[in-house]
């Protein structure tokens, strides 16, 4: 009872203290960023002395540890888990924890669990909080665990702690500690997800580093007491959480890493949001969401400049979307696309990276888990032998009984033998002391010995169990991650491409069109009067051409009449919406954010109405296909328009040509510098991740062993 | 029985067979196909060189520890038949010895060597025999085994393990015929087809397997009241050290097991074709990675050098170590059936006495009644006093026998299992020292 009211103190405390940082609190003035982090200093150096003076009061001081037991299993564990509980809020001030009923009540709190949170958390506490020293002898937080050959790099960022918390929304979730600048900040893994989601979406050029994947259901079904069944209070609403150590430790690992990445790519490193991911003072990372340049994202990245997503150009917005069909068509016309070898590249190596994914790494994975279990199974039966060697050593001799031997059990057998068997017994202890039986007990020591050399090997064999299954599986899973990574970029750049492509189209079928109207037009003006049938018809091949044309080009005309009517028809009566949410404007975020919504609204109603008409074009054409026929004969009056009209338009569709060529520039340019950093990181996971770490880990391994068995033998050759 | 008693062991002297080479040889005229092995053996023990010194009396007197020399070793050529042969003349000669058993006859394995080397038969004449004595010399047929044959290996190092036993147990090792056997091929093919064993040895071993079984069957239910302390000891600690032995067995037969799937694991990976240097040279992203490149096949050559490393590792774990190992418990299970013999006696002795009190007590019954009858129990008592003496006689050596088979079989036991342990360590140190140097910093 004591140590729940206890939590509900600190936890209220807590709240009143912080309540300034979560949600409400304006984080965009840089100088209320100083002052509160100052605070949150202070106050969590408070906090962490108070909860200590709670835990003398509650004669369960950290020092304590061994004596908790004594109280019954239960108690123990509870006063465990309070304990960690509290070390938690103390050194991460911007979450809270859960209340301690049910916390303390979940049934798959393992000791050990409660142990290792109760251990890292001592830790954290026995050094001074913000201080980048003091993680710099904490080994076993770098992602490899305790356990590995492996040395650490020294990492510009890196993931400290991983355990529950409870986050400013009122969910328990697993969050992930993340020390950089020497300001720490939680995350989850939702938050990561969202993170990449953005990163994706803002820098379409860009191969993001992959994430760990979400749990399935499936390794749910096989491993269900990894996870935890939460009831969130507040909201009614059930979750599992995943917290065992090694999927901790393992994405611990992964987030690190995909940080690292992040920061080694200038792109991404610069970006605006990434920086508030990792910015302390930005704890809530709902707001972040919610605010821009999350929030005024496009809705598709290909209608929007590739290296600026945020500010696309009215132009952009007219951009033609490539349906993903479209990507491995090959255009038929007799144009010159230089671009066509280029997609043919792009294609070849697509199709390269799904067959290595496929072909490579998904077959060295699945061989590599066999291995992983057969290894596994080993180092059990290691264990199991260096047991038996260490059992059979207690006792090898079985002719040896001077202990028991006395006259009178003798006497009470049968007295003839008496004298022989006492004469046996001289000898043989003659014979022992003579010679050779000095070393009666050397059986023993080897024994003892290759039960020591088999506990050893257990341990590297553990180690390197462990370690082969970061550097190979898990990284052979990122490289897969990124193959696909790699083969959406070049996805991208061929809509691009696509994009640009029909863009030209267009823009040639204009220009064919114009001039052939010109023609006309000057063909009306030579021969005004002299207008006949058979010249119509001497043109009708030509004519069903450009009527074909003239009819797109109306199309597109009319489809764009349509999207500015729409447009300037929803300004009108937006209008008043949105000047009384300006009017509303300084006062509440709320309607700040409700403008951005509803501006991007309209500007994605805008897209869909342009997408929407795009379809109807082909029918149309078709439709209009017999009834230009029957209007061959065109209307001088009609002509002029028409030319005006597609002049008109061609000229926009020049512009957006132009803008097409810039961007596929762009994007290709892109391209490039990111397949060499690319291809460096390639290098990096291969040769540093997966073969020097399976190198360095085998070696030690073997080294370890052959130095036990190589004692072994000099010391038995004595 | 008292033969065993008599030899003494002023010295042990140190022994070291090896079994070796199997090579196919042919018989001709009869169309039979054998296998032999070399036998080498090396020991300190005078009169395994006699032989040897007045065949090349160059080292006629050597010290004793130059005879453990390797230039000193002795080698003859052997089949399998031979060694069934040794352990009959063993059985007739030492009856109460532990006498380790044979690998099994296996017709059909070895049938299937012999078949599926047919044709290397012809290359007979151009290799050199280095075995002149054998009678079939003229018609040989000689192929070399290859050495992966599990069936062939097994036998080879159960042999060794078998020879290894005799020689090291000091009532057999001054045995004439196994020093013959040992040194001499010559005149252990004389003694093989001279001496044949006569229906009266082969009824005698029957009779006594028989009446063991029959005993057996009587005894089987029932425990001597009294069983001596030391058997009792000797039995409990026997059998713990077996199940320990049994469990280490165990435990690295599965570890070998896994060992190979390992192995397998590891060939697989190497077979997958599709590797990073395929994906750097295909590449339209111009990656430029023959650092990388080399750094991955340097990568696949390690892991295929570890991978045969640890085929031999587990080869040798299959083959030799555990086998061998598994030949000791057997041997040392064998001393139960020893022990079980000596509880047969004293139940018989113990019957014995039963009646000699019985009658003891008639006697008093009928002493003053029926002089008689008094006077035939006398004549019963003595008789049956006399068997009396003659079943503790019995049950004294057998105990004796018993105390000195232990401690034989603990002094071979000890050598062979710290042998055993040496050759894993040195394995296991040539493994690792492979591992080191393939993994290793270049």
């Amino acid at each position: 009872m004591s140590d729940s009211l206890n939590s509900y103190r600190s936890q209220t405390d807590f709240d009143r203290e912080h309540s300034f940082l979560f949600g409400n609190a304006d984080i965009n003035e840089p100088d209320d960023f100083e002052s509160s982090n100052d605070q949150l200093e202070t106050t969590s150096h408070n906090h962490s002395t108070s909860s200590e003076d709670e835990d003398d009061e509650d004669n369960n001081p950290f020092k304590g540890t061994n004596h908790l037991y004594s109280e019954g299993l239960q108690k123990s564990l509870n006063n465990k888990a309070v304990t960690s509980r509290r070390n938690i809020i103390s050194s991460n001030p911007n979450v809270r924890l859960p209340p301690s009923v049910s916390y303390i009540s979940m049934p798959t709190l393992t000791p050990h669990d409660i142990e290792y949170l109760n251990n890292e958390n001592i830790k954290e506490l026995d050094q001074p909080l913000y201080t980048s020293e003091t993680y710099h002898g904490q080994a076993s937080n770098d992602g490899f665990g305790q356990y590995s050959f492996i040395k650490s790099k020294e990492e510009e960022i890196k993931i400290i702690y991983a355990g529950k918390f409870q986050f400013a929304d009122g969910k328990i979730a697993i969050g992930y500690t993340i020390l950089y600048n020497n300001q720490k900040i939680t995350r989850r893994y939702t938050d990561f997800v969202n993170l990449r989601q953005i990163l994706k979406k803002m820098l379409p050029t860009c191969i993001i580093p992959p994430i760990p994947e979400r749990h399935n259901l499936f390794s749910y079904i096989l491993q269900p007491f990894h996870f935890s069944f939460n009831y969130n209070k507040s909201s009614g609403s059930r979750k599992f959480l995943d917290e065992s150590d090694d999927t901790l430790l393992k994405r611990s690992r992964q987030f690190q890493m995909f940080l690292n990445l992040c920061l080694t790519k200038s792109n991404i490193r610069e970006c605006i949001v990434f920086k508030r991911f990792i910015d302390a003072d930005f704890a809530n990372w709902v707001t972040v969401m919610n605010q821009p340049p999350v929030s005024i994202l496009p809705e598709s990245n290909l209608q929007a400049p590739p290296l600026d997503p945020i500010k696309p150009s009215p132009l952009h917005l007219l951009l033609p979307l490539p349906k993903r069909f479209q990507l491995n068509y090959k255009s038929k016309n007799n144009q010159k696309l230089n671009d066509d070898s280029e997609i043919d590249k792009d294609l070849s190596s697509i199709e390269h990276l799904e067959s290595f994914n496929k072909f490579y790494i998904d077959p060295a994975i699945k061989i590599y888990n066999n291995f992983k279990s057969h290894l596994e199974s080993a180092v059990d039966y290691i264990a199991e032998l260096g047991g038996y060697y260490n059992v059979s050593s207690i006792e090898t001799q079985f002719f040896n009984f001077h202990q028991n031997l006395t006259e009178e059990e003798y006497g009470l057998q049968d007295h003839s033998m008496n004298a022989s068997i006492l004469s046996t017994l001289d000898r043989r202890h003659e014979d022992g002391n003579r010679d050779g039986f000095v070393s009666d007990d050397a059986l023993n020591i080897y024994l003892e010995k290759i039960g020591q050399i088999y506990d050893s090997n257990y341990i590297a064999t553990q180690f390197l169990a462990n370690d082969l299954n970061i550097s190979i599986k898990e990284h052979l899973e990122m490289l897969s991650k990124y193959n696909e990574e790699t083969i959406s970029l070049i996805h991208f750049r061929q809509s691009k491409i696509m994009q640009k492509k029909i863009v030209e189209e267009n823009h040639f079928v204009l220009r064919e069109k114009l001039d052939f109207l010109r023609k006309i037009q000057t063909l009306d003006k030579t021969d005004k009067k002299e207008t006949t049938a058979a010249d119509v018809t001497n043109d009708l091949e030509e004519g069903q051409l450009s009527a074909d044309i003239s009819c797109d080009a109306s199309e597109i005309s009319i489809s764009n009449q349509d999207e500015s009517l729409d447009t300037s028809d929803g300004n009108k009566t937006d209008d008043f919406v949105e000047s009384v949410l300006m009017k509303n404007k300084g006062n509440s975020k709320a309607i700040q954010a409700a403008i951005n919504q509803y501006k991007i609204q309209k500007r994605q109603n805008a897209y869909k109405k342009v997408i929407s008409e795009t379809p109807l074009e082909k029918k149309d054409t078709k439709k209009k296909k017999k009834s230009s026929m029957e209007h061959s004969v065109i209307s001088r009056e009609k002509l002029d328009e028409e030319i005006e009209e597609v002049s008109k338009k061609l000229s926009h569709m020049t512009k957006l040509k132009e803008l097409a060529t810039k961007d596929v520039n762009e994007v290709n340019r892109e391209f490039e510098k990111e397949c060499d950093l690319q291809s460096k990181i390639y290098d990096d996971i291969w040769n540093k991740d997966i073969l020097s770490n399976v190198e360095a880990s085998v070696y030690a391994w073997a080294n370890e062993n052959l130095s036990h068995w190589e004692k072994f033998l000099s010391e038995i050759d004595i | 029985m008292t033969n065993q008693l008599e030899d003494s062991q002023p010295t042990r002297y140190k022994y070291n067979v090896i079994v070796s080479d199997p090579q196919k040889k042919r018989n001709e005229d009869t169309h039979d196909s054998f296998i032999t092995y070399s036998i080498s053996l090396r020991t300190n023990n005078p009169d395994y060189h006699l032989k040897d010194t007045t065949a090349s009396d160059s080292n006629s007197r050597l010290p004793h520890s130059d005879l453990y020399d390797i230039d000193n070793t002795i080698v003859t050529r052997k089949r399998y038949s031979d060694f069934l042969i040794l352990s009959q003349f063993l059985k007739i000669d030492y009856p109460l010895i532990n006498i380790p058993k044979l690998p099994p006859k296996n017709n059909y394995s070895i049938k299937q060597i012999y078949h599926s080397n047919g044709p290397l038969s012809q290359n007979a004449q151009n290799v050199l025999n280095l075995n002149g004595k054998d009678q079939t010399t003229n018609n040989l047929g000689h192929g070399n085994i290859e050495l992966d044959d599990g069936f062939l290996l097994r036998r080879l190092y159960s042999l060794e393990f078998y020879l290894n036993v005799l020689v090291n147990h000091a009532s057999l090792q001054n045995y004439s015929l196994l020093i013959t056997f040992m040194t001499n091929d010559a005149e252990w093919e004389i003694l093989k087809n001279t001496i044949q064993f006569t229906k009266e040895h082969a009824s005698i071993g029957q009779s006594s397997v028989e009446d063991e079984i029959s005993e057996y069957l009587m005894n089987v239910f029932k425990k001597p009241a009294k069983e001596f302390k030391e058997i009792k000891e000797i039995k409990l600690k026997l059998e713990k050290l077996i199940y320990n032995l049994n469990k280490i067995l165990k435990g690295s037969s599965k570890l070998n097991k896994l060992q190979e799937l390992i192995t397998k694991d590891f060939s697989h990976l190497h077979k997958l074709k599709f590797d990073v240097t395929a994906q750097d040279k295909k590449q339209v992203l111009s990656f430029d990675s023959s650092a990388t490149e080399k750094h991955y096949s340097t990568f696949k050559e390690n892991m295929n050098s570890s991978r045969l490393l640890l085929s031999e590792l587990h080869k040798f774990n299959k083959y030799e170590n555990l086998n061998k190992l598994l030949d000791m418990i057997n041997y040392l299970k064998q001393l139960f059936d020893l022990i079980k013999l000596l509880d047969y006696k004293q139940l018989d002795l113990e019957a014995l006495q039963d009646s000699s009190n019985k009658l003891q007590l008639e006697k008093k019954k009928y002493e003053n009644i029926n002089i008689e009858k008094g006077k035939k129990i006398d004549l019963k008592l003595i008789t049956l006093e006399e068997e009396l003496q003659e079943c503790n006689k019995q049950v004294v050596s057998i105990f004796q026998v018993i105390l000195k088979e232990s401690e034989n079989i603990e002094y071979i036991k000890d050598i062979q299992l710290k042998k055993l342990f040496k050759e894993l360590a040195i394995k296991k140190v040539d493994f690792y020292k492979g591992m080191c140097k393939v993994w290793g910093p270049s």
